[in-house]
């Protein structure tokens, strides 16, 4: 995992970096697609990866991480939520705030009563960040699953190999 | 210039003997069959399997971005262990360069198989590491700029 996921300075530079990417990526599609929409585009990347930065360093602190586990089981009040936890209900209240400003958690407040619950959108895109870094060999032992799975395969030759291939 | 590291593991089982997971490791034709993801595989796949070998997988020219993957055997022990390095390309630009170890162990049911990477990816991990989820990314990106135009 890259050293920025922690949070602090590396991440704001990472989030800079992105951004920089983001500008020459929208530059090579403003050739097929407006400036505008070019635009659009880094606005949606700088948009994800801010996104990002406060999921994971919402996520590098254990009781954060003990909240988010059972919300994971459904909704539940912040006293709750402090139950099982070995620090102040005080302490719990910030921590909900922190994961609320990230974006992982939503709450609610009912007479006295505040319900958080997790926002799956959030938790997602946090998921899906770490999936894409794991995707192309995941996808291709899944694959070879695939094709150790097939019963008689046939000799394989290089056309085959290449037919078969682009058939994906 | 940046380097940025990474190192994972992924594990898989498989309903198969070691000798037949390690076969579509070390035999070609099999390999190139779940290896190459991008159904546009140049035809001059190679995969020279002894240690010391060389493999090579490149994207046909003129897709864009075009990848190049080159790689070298560095340890193999029949149905065990292949220990691989390699590097990667986008466009003519190294992007990384791992070392890549593939574990095979027999259990009841077949064959438990344990990827290991070391990476460094060079110049902006973004670009590097997620070599084919970045233009996901953008895709999408482009998808919902285009139905909101629409």
């Amino acid at each position: 995992m890259p050293p920025n996921v922690a949070g602090g300075c590396g991440s704001v530079l990472q989030t800079l970096e992105n951004g920089q990417f983001a500008v020459k990526r929208a530059r090579n599609l403003s050739s097929y697609l407006t400036i505008d929409a070019a635009a659009t585009i880094v606005v949606q990347v700088l948009d994800s990866a801010a996104t990002l930065d406060r999921a994971f360093r919402a996520l590098a602190d254990p009781s954060r991480r003990q909240i988010v586990d059972r919300l994971a089981a459904g909704p539940a009040s912040v006293s709750e939520l402090a139950r099982p936890l070995p620090i102040t209900l005080a302490a719990v209240v910030q921590h909900v705030q922190v994961l609320e400003a990230s974006g992982l958690v939503e709450s609610r407040k009912t007479g006295r009563v505040r319900t958080c619950s997790l926002n799956q959108d959030a938790l997602r895109a946090a998921e899906q960040w770490l999936a894409d870094r794991r995707s192309v060999w995941e996808r291709r032992l899944d694959r070879l699953g695939a094709v150790l799975d097939e019963p008689a395969r046939e000799t394989d030759t290089p056309t085959t190999a290449s037919r078969r291939s682009e058939d994906h | 210039m940046s380097v940025s590291h990474g190192s994972w593991t992924i594990e898989r089982e498989y309903p198969h003997p070691p000798d037949q997971v390690f076969a579509a490791w070390s035999d070609p034709g099999t390999k190139i069959l779940w290896f190459d993801l991008s159904g546009s595989a140049d035809s001059d796949y190679r995969s020279d399997f002894r240690v010391g070998g060389t493999e090579s997988f490149h994207m046909r020219e003129g897709v864009a971005p075009r990848f190049t993957y080159d790689a070298q055997y560095r340890d193999i022990v029949e149905d065990e262990r292949i220990v691989t390095t390699y590097e990667m390309s986008m466009d003519g630009r190294r992007i990384s360069v791992s070392v890549a170890t593939v574990e095979l162990s027999a259990t009841p049911a077949g064959t438990r198989l344990v990827y290991t990477e070391q990476g460094a990816f060079l110049d902006g991990l973004d670009d590097a590491a997620s070599r084919r989820s970045g233009t996901t990314a953008q895709l999408d990106a482009l998808a919902t700029v285009l139905k909101e135009r629409a």
